[in-house]
């Protein structure tokens, strides 16, 4: 029998139903295109670190190979120190990890004169992570970063509490997320990525309201509001009280935020939740995101991010798929009855 | 111009030099897989796991991160103390007792299965140059310290101190390297009744003796460090008596070498390390201590394992510990793990 000169594999269905010409097989056979375009941004593939779980950008080097993902967001950045919430901060549920770190970072400005340095022969792109209690202080970070260079685009962290509205988060509500994108669009020309809260009964709103003040993408979502409680003790597992629920335990939670705001909005839409495979991005991807981002996964395994890129590249080769962009956003729905 | 917080201090942008110690070298981690070659019980819930697996040396008072596959429960990596490393076969060995999900499953594997390792991590033991090294261990906590005393240099006293629930915990005594070994048991059943603190404290008259040069004569070999055998008359005891030190080397000491030549090591549970620091500060000696916290990332990125510090401030375990000298700790609020 004659050898065939086609791929090993029986390409899934759906995707290839006639048979192709060699010359465009082996077209197909190259590298596939992995690049993503985010506003002016492009990734040379979708693979994001979370914020959160790459500290400021270098605290991998030497343990995670960073050059081969397409960008890591820092942890969120605000004006002055904050030194975090009160420990226990963590706490794992089946399949899950809760956290209460409560935004601890090093403050804006030694940010900027310490760690900015030395981020410029990081070899991924850098996405600053931008929060704050108040709009004002938003603005006085990203114009700050903005004006010391050296990074490649910004994710707004609208899930901090905003003091001035009794702590409710920002992004709870489009008007409140929009007020913030209003205020920081006008102060630089970097992408502006807006990192959604989940904890919200319509996030497509939410998103369509930062879309029309200026968000080139949105990253859907962060985590999901949780709590955990010591039988014996009576007392919840976390200093805080509750924390925010991420990894595999979220993510069909965070599939269903994501639909809701790829069916709303045109612009990108950077998946995360509970991914920890290739075939976790590209059901994400399948959905409709254009890029996603890995976090929890990281903590279990900082080579992650690698692996995934990986599977994606062999399911792409196995299944004859030229570039991600031919997956996207083609989950097929039940025709109506 | 932004002074360095204390945060920053503490999280080893400056690395201070401790009072009387001499910073270790320490090597930058790794991430990689490990192979079980033993893994067997030796009592009481207690394991001893030997793993092969190619990493630098760690250090005593160092950590691994160990993982298990898969997305359920333990989701991410557990810290765990180094009991010894063999570079040239390169094996490292962990001592752990099952006490959740996590370590049960980890007592199932056998030999070839793997793990996936992070480390060395964390700071080591500081070096002393104290005339009389005095290390508390208190249940498990024993397996760094005994790394950490067959480590020490041949030059002044070791005197060990192993306390446990009972006397089936009091393991791998055998492996302990010591001027002099005493055991404690809560119950009885080894060594002195009572806690491995009140084993210290009826110690305490003999030390204060040993530091104003009286009961000490020139006896045999100097320093010489020798396991001793459970049971044996000479080498272990559990009560004090007058002048037992001077069973073993040691060469007649001025009045000059005062009790600042007298370090504390401790490692074990929150009370007993409370305890021991409260020992420390009555007797004006430094006293080095293991903390414990949930841990996610292991290598300081994810600010959960923070613990309270001096001034307010937090550390955090996996970075800026786990060895801290106890008057920097939070006393009222650290609780172990």
């Amino acid at each position: 029998m004659k050898e065939k000169t086609t791929g090993t594999k029986k390409p899934r269905p759906g995707l290839q139903t006639r048979a192709r010409p060699a010359a465009e097989v082996a077209a197909r056979q190259r590298a596939p295109d992995l690049s993503v375009v985010i506003g002016t941004l492009k990734l040379s593939n979708p693979v994001m670190v979370a914020s959160g779980v790459a500290g400021y950008g270098e605290e991998l080097r030497g343990i995670a190979e960073l050059g081969r993902i397409g960008a890591i967001v820092t942890k969120t950045i605000t004006p002055r120190e904050r030194t975090g919430n009160r420990p226990p901060r963590l706490v794992e549920t089946p399949a899950g990890l809760m956290n209460s770190i409560g935004l601890a970072n090093i403050g804006c400005g030694a940010f900027v004169k310490e760690v900015l340095p030395r981020l410029k022969d990081l070899r991924t792109r850098v996405v600053v992570s931008v929060g704050g209690c108040s709009v004002r202080d938003y603005q006085d970070v990203l114009a700050s970063v903005d004006s010391a260079g050296g990074v490649d685009a910004f994710e707004i962290n609208v899930s901090c509490p905003n003091v001035r509205a009794g702590g409710i988060h920002f992004g709870s509500s489009a008007s409140r997320a929009a007020a913030v994108v209003k205020a920081l669009r006008p102060l630089t020309t970097l992408p502006l990525l807006v990192k959604l809260t989940p904890n919200v009964t319509d996030i497509g709103a939410v998103a369509a309201a930062c879309v029309s003040e200026g968000a080139d993408a949105l990253t859907v979502a962060n985590t999901f509001k949780a709590l955990a409680v010591d039988v014996d003790t009576r007392r919840p597992f976390l200093g805080a009280v509750t924390g925010g629920l991420s990894g595999p335990a979220i993510k069909a939670l965070s599939l269903a935020k994501v639909w809701e705001v790829v069916s709303r909005v045109k612009v990108p839409v950077v998946a995360c939740g509970g991914i920890s495979t290739a075939r976790d991005a590209l059901e994400y991807v399948v959905v409709g995101a254009a890029a996603f981002q890995v976090g929890t996964a990281c903590l279990k395994n900082f080579k992650t991010p690698e692996l995934i890129l990986d599977g994606i590249v062999e399911y792409l080769r196995e299944n004859s798929v030229r570039s991600l962009e031919e997956l996207r956003g083609t989950m097929i729905l039940p025709a109506a009855q | 111009m932004m002074k360095p917080s204390k945060t920053q201090v503490l999280q080893g942008r400056k690395s201070a030099p401790r009072s009387g110690a001499v910073p270790a070298d320490i090597h930058a981690p790794v991430e990689t897989v490990a192979e079980v070659c033993c893994n067997s019980a030796l009592s009481a819930g207690g394991f001893l796991l030997g793993l092969k697996v190619s990493m630098p040396a760690p250090v005593p008072g160092q950590f691994v991160m160990l993982g298990l596959p898969g997305n359920t429960a333990p989701l991410l990596r557990r810290p765990f103390s180094v009991l010894g490393h063999d570079s040239t076969r390169e094996l490292l060995e962990i001592h752990y007792s099952v006490e959740g999900a996590g370590t049960r499953l980890l007592s199932g594997l056998g030999q070839g299965q793997t793990l996936n390792l992070l480390g060395p991590l964390g700071r080591p033991f500081p070096e002393s140059e104290a005339w009389l090294r005095v290390l508390v261990a208190g249940g498990r906590g024993i397996a760094p310290l005994i790394f950490f005393a067959g480590k020490m240099g041949s030059s002044g006293r070791v005197l060990f101190l192993a306390g446990a629930r009972t006397a089936d915990e009091l393991v791998l005594l055998e492996r302990i390297k010591a001027t002099e070994i005493f055991v404690s048991t809560d119950d009885g059943s080894l060594g002195k009744r009572g806690t491995v603190i009140a084993l210290l404290r009826s110690l305490g008259p003999s030390i204060d003796s040993m530091c104003q040069g009286g009961g000490i004569s020139s006896e045999g070999a100097m320093g010489k460090k020798g396991a001793s055998h459970p049971g044996s008359a000479v080498g272990l005891r559990g009560a004090a008596r007058g002048g037992g030190y001077a069973r073993k080397g040691g060469s007649t000491r001025s009045v000059d070498d005062a009790c600042s030549r007298v370090v504390l090591y401790g490692c074990g549970p929150a009370g007993m390390l409370s305890a021991l620091h409260s020992y420390a500060v009555s007797k004006s000696v430094p006293c080095f201590v293991s903390l414990e916290a949930r841990m996610a990332c292991g290598v300081g990125v994810c600010q959960g394992c923070a613990i309270k510090v001096a001034g307010s401030r937090y550390a955090l375990v996996c970075k800026d510990g786990p060895v801290f000298e106890s008057r920097l700790v939070d006393w009222t609020e650290y609780e172990g793990a």
